[in-house]
């Protein structure tokens, strides 16, 4: 499920991503495991995405930066308090998915 | 499903796996006379039907609940500890309304599930297609010697927030210098495992400014608790000498409460107190067993892919009153299964299969104001059983140790946390 090289997770991720973003602009909406998914990470980072308190707003953050983040956190190689705890299980694809379809929601300055 | 979808399933190469979908995909048809009737207006059941409205808005939804507010249990402990007051752990079931959550104030008395429906306190009966049950614990007094129900108006619980969380914060107010907190815990399980060692905790942090020479006492009905090593580091950090932690096989269990002497009477000697916080063993609350969702026992099992009642069709119970695999009994968790559960819910009335997304737990305690930790988990059904299982590489406590810095962090992440989690119950 998980990559053992990071390199080589990236690499993985962002191919899919190249797949995932290819229709550009479009809004999406989740369906599938991804929406049960999805509704997990709200309920700390905020409805929709949006952020009240001290959990960063994760909607329309670039996606990039989102899988970036994601797959430090899950390797180890990026300090955090509770996220390296939840990331683990999650393969590349499910990152993939999880930061497209945070991307695609508009976020504080929209 | 538009060509677009089309063409990006085949680029993404998950043959036959439905991942995403453009928001221009044409929706399921759902059965447009569909009534989801919720029981609960707690964690669960604000969470269950909010999303409910969000997922299926052509479906009625109905939530049932006791009270036009919600006091939330997270975060009582900080009116408890003098630290925020009770109007900011109220919240009102307006933003359900304006989703379009029919919200009835009439306490549910009675579920069949044969029949379908629901009997309110006031005599009407509600009809259901699906039945969300979310209406969390009952206490089970006669499990305590010699005490009923009516001595938690002078040994509050606290263990339901409102008038019990004012009344046990008063008495700690009052209460003689140099005076006893006892905290009394049930074995598990039990609402909320790290909840009265927070508890615990934030009595201290007022004592320690107001009562500093008080002692607090916890009488545990078990000999281990939740994320213990770093409540009892946070405790020899900020209140040392103040909390006595007495387990289980140190006193033998409690023989007797006398609650006109404050006094706890165990197999190995009397505890005295001047403030005495039982909190009794538990049970699913009443309306879930008398319904025979609980078989032959006091919780309710559940499969963890739909949340369906093993006992009974259409019947879906999430929360402390049921048994959801590794899901600790936290408001938390609740709010995931509520929306989870809408999502199967919504599948079932469409007539689809339900999905097998991953589910979170996460769970700040406050060991001081600016000192939190936190127990996380992550969560999916077996493929073979539907238990929901905790995955591997995943969850566990914040780190132990001296480190401050981490410690104010999640301080800070607890507050959000808590903004966030009402924010999507109850918020606008």
């Amino acid at each position: 499920m998980t990559c053992p090289d990071p390199d080589r997770a990236r690499h993985g991720v962002f191919a899919i991503f190249a797949a995932v973003l290819s229709g550009t602009g479009t809004a999406w909406a989740a369906d599938g495991p991804l929406a049960v998914t999805v509704d997990a990470c709200t309920t700390c980072h905020g409805p929709r995405g949006m952020s009240q308190g001290t959990m960063p707003t994760i909607a329309g953050m670039d996606s990039e930066a989102f899988a970036e983040a994601l797959l430090a956190f899950r390797d180890g190689s990026r300090e955090s308090t509770v996220m390296g705890r939840l990331v683990g299980p999650l393969s590349d694809e499910d990152i993939a998915e999880i930061a497209a379809y945070f991307a695609a929601l508009p976020g504080a300055d929209q | 499903m538009t060509r677009t979808g089309l063409t990006r399933r085949q680029a993404l190469g998950f043959a036959g796996a439905a991942l995403t979908a453009p928001i221009l995909a044409a929706p399921a048809r759902a059965r447009a006379d569909a009534h989801v009737v919720v029981i609960g207006g707690g964690f669960g059941g604000s969470a269950a039907a909010r999303a409910m409205r969000r997922i299926m808005p052509e479906v009625a939804v109905t939530l049932v609940t006791d009270a036009p507010d919600f006091a939330t249990c997270p975060f009582s402990n900080l009116v408890i500890g003098g630290l925020w007051d009770m109007s900011e752990i109220q919240f009102s079931y307006d933003a359900l309304h304006d989703d379009g959550v029919k919200v009835r104030v009439d306490p549910a008395i009675a579920l069949d599930p044969a029949g379908r429906t629901v009997t309110l306190h006031s005599g009407d009966r509600l009809s259901y297609d699906r039945a969300i049950v979310s209406p969390g614990i009952d206490f089970r007094y006669d499990a305590l010697p010699g005490v009923g129900p009516e001595v938690a108006d002078r040994l509050p619980h606290a263990w339901k927030a409102g008038a019990q969380t004012i009344l046990l914060r008063d008495q700690i107010r009052s209460m003689p210098q140099g005076g006893t907190v006892i905290i009394a815990p049930p074995d598990n399980p039990f609402r909320c495992p790290p909840g009265p060692y927070e508890r615990a905790s934030l009595i201290a942090s007022y004592l320690s400014r107001h009562n500093p020479a008080a002692k607090i006492i916890i009488v545990d009905g078990k000999d281990k608790f939740s994320k213990q090593g770093l409540f009892m580091e946070g405790w020899q950090a900020l209140y040392p000498g103040m909390i006595d932690f007495v387990p289980f096989s140190d006193h033998g269990g409690l023989k007797g409460i006398d609650a006109d002497a404050r006094r706890v009477e165990t197999y190995f000697g009397d505890f005295k107190g001047d403030v005495i916080n039982l909190i009794p063993p538990q049970q699913a609350a009443t309306i879930v067993l008398d319904a025979g969702l609980g078989g032959s026992g006091l919780w309710c099992e559940i499969d963890g892919l739909t949340f369906e009642a093993r006992e009974a069709d259409h019947v879906h119970v999430i929360g402390d009153a049921a048994i959801v695999g590794d899901m600790p009994k936290s408001g938390f968790a609740a709010a995931t299964q509520g929306k989870a559960c809408a999502h199967a819910v919504a599948a079932l009335l469409e007539g689809r299969e339900p999905q097998r997304g991953i589910l979170m737990n996460t769970c700040y305690s406050l060991v001081g104001p600016e000192y939190g930790i936190s127990v996380a988990g992550v969560y999916r059904s077996a493929q073979d059983t539907n238990r929901l299982a905790s995955l591997p590489g995943s969850g566990g406590t914040s780190a132990a140790g001296n480190l401050p810095e981490l410690r104010r962090d999640e301080a800070d992440y607890a507050r959000g946390w808590y903004a966030n989690l009402t924010q999507e119950l109850f918020g606008a």
